[in-house]
């Protein structure tokens, strides 16, 4: 959609109900006109959110903020938001000056406005996947890595503690009753939503070890206490506690156990 | 370069900002568990850092694809892969540039990339998938 | 959310239009537009003179060094300055690599970035 040189109304796919409005130039009194023209033409009403990507933008005079006020307004009538995206360092400090910052939420680029919203507003799933070397020293890293991501998704200090311990005992033990030859690394994945995290924690194992961990679900399963001695079971005891759901899976090359926990505070 | 099995780091995360602090200091804490020093650990942050806002900021705009990073490590070395969708024709001509060592005026974070690494290496195919390739030697190997 | 930055403004003793700024954390994309905002607030106050105290300031990465390029620069404009001391070896090892060590004032101390304002 070619609608005037410094304004363009998209859409972005992933995202139908999303607009995304690419400005450039001067945005000023003689803008205003055009940024009304171009966004009542191009934005209809399936459309509950906006995006403004300000990347080439090189100033924006008060009567075309006020605009961009106007829109942001129709917006939030609808339920969404008009966000602010990819302005330049000094566009970033007029903004501040005219006391627009408190008004717009703002982000550094499209990409985080996007995700900001896919997480925010559609609470989409996020997913990450880590592989790493079968050492146990290593797991305190990939532990920390986990508590981090949970925090920043918002869940608390005390959920997040819960999650590391969890990821610390899965991951321990994929480690010790894991790869005979400590060659294969271990991979953990993780499903993020706003209500829940689900871990997998895979790794290549022998048939003692299979045997062995299929023995120790299977006592989960009828709570049978860990003894005193045994030399497992107590981490995946400590994790069943913990966590909503606890399943473990017998693959041709190894173990996967799986672990769902709820948010709870 | 002596042939050895390195220690594989790979991580996938979404596109996003808030998840570049949280990989690199996550690679950096292996690091150091695997001795290497304090100021070759930084200095590998500091690349990882570099090439994740990259990826995240000049990759795909509108499609909400993952950034993955491998990191092998060996004795005397570290090699950093970082793989994303890429973004604009604008923004890949950008990136060309900054590898092929011709300035690009805004400056920015490949150019230092370039000087702390020994090497480093971009390919874009046909599906639009950028990877670039970095090799940072230990300062204390020879 | 952004990586962990936190800042600690203090006045000036005898200097009305500086301030100490204590850095704590990293300083990275993640948290810039944080930075930024509290130090535009101080432009906005008078307070023209920044001494930042990078002394827990653990890292910095090209999007940060952008940032403080920016800040002193705007802060000239204003008549004004933005020091920069105790830099730890790693951030001024990147701040040399980037050629920037010429474009910023880095003391050693505070003490002497406070002693350099007019």
């Amino acid at each position: 959609m070619n609608d005037t040189p410094n304004i363009k109304v998209e859409d972005i796919p992933s995202m139908p109900e999303v607009c995304l409005i690419r400005l450039s130039g001067e945005l000023d009194i003689n803008s205003v006109a055009a940024m009304d023209r171009c966004f009542t033409l191009h934005a209809d009403n399936s459309k509950k959110h906006a995006i403004a990507d300000l990347g080439n933008v090189t100033l924006i005079a008060s009567a075309a903020l006020g605009k961009l006020l106007g829109i942001k307004r129709r917006f939030v009538e609808k339920g969404g938001d008009l966000v602010l995206a990819a302005m330049s360092m000094e566009l970033k400090m007029k903004f501040m000056i005219m006391g627009a910052n408190k008004i717009f939420k703002v982000y550094n680029d499209l990409r985080s406005a996007m995700n900001a919203y896919a997480w925010d507003v559609k609470h989409e799933t996020e997913r990450v996947r880590i592989s790493f070397p079968p050492e146990l020293a290593i797991v305190p890293a990939v532990r920390n890595f986990v508590s981090r991501v949970m925090v920043n998704k918002g869940y608390s200090d005390r959920d997040s503690f819960r999650i590391e311990t969890i990821v610390d005992e899965i991951c321990n033990n994929a480690v010790q009753y894991g790869s005979p030859d400590k060659k294969d690394n271990i991979t953990l994945r993780l499903k993020v939503d706003w209500g829940k995290i689900e871990l997998d924690a895979e790794n290549v194992s022998d048939a003692d070890k299979k045997a062995n961990l299929r023995k120790h679900m299977d006592n989960l399963k009828n709570n049978i206490h860990v003894q005193g001695d045994a030399t497992r079971g107590r981490g995946l005891a400590l994790v069943k506690m913990l966590a909503s759901e606890l399943t473990a899976k017998i693959t041709d090359t190894g173990t996967m156990v799986h672990v769902t926990k709820l948010k709870e505070e | 370069m002596k042939s050895e099995k390195p220690h594989l780091l790979e991580v996938s995360f979404p596109g996003e900002l808030e998840y570049i602090p949280l990989v690199r200091k996550m690679i950096s804490e292996v690091l150091r568990v695997l001795q290497f020093s304090e100021k070759f650990t930084f200095r590998s942050e500091f690349i990882i850092d570099e090439l994740c806002n990259n990826a995240v900021i000049y990759g795909s705009g509108t499609d909400r694809s993952t950034v993955e990073i491998q990191c092998n490590a060996f004795s005397d070395r570290i090699e950093i892969t970082i793989k994303d969708r890429g973004g604009s024709n604008e923004n890949i001509k950008r990136l060309r540039q900054a590898i092929a060592e011709e300035p690009i005026g805004k400056g920015g974070g490949l150019e230092l990339v370039r000087m702390l690494a020994e090497k480093v290496e971009c390919t874009i195919d046909e599906r639009n998938v950028t990877q670039i390739h970095v090799v940072r030697k230990r300062e204390d190997v020879p | 959310m952004e990586s962990q930055i936190e800042l600690k403004c203090e006045a000036v003793k005898g200097k009305n239009e500086a301030q100490v700024i204590r850095f704590v954390g990293d300083l990275d994309a993640t948290n810039v537009q944080t930075v930024l905002e509290r130090i535009c607030n101080l432009f906005t106050e008078g307070k023209i003179h920044i001494v930042a105290d990078f002394a827990k300031l653990r890292y910095v990465n090209s999007t940060g060094l952008g940032i403080l390029l920016h800040l002193s620069k705007s802060a000239k404009e204003k008549a004004g300055s933005f020091k920069i001391a105790n830099v730890n070896e790693n951030v001024f090892e990147i701040v040399e690599i980037i050629g920037a060590t010429s474009l910023l004032e880095i003391f050693d101390t505070v003490e002497e970035a406070i002693a350099s304002l007019k």
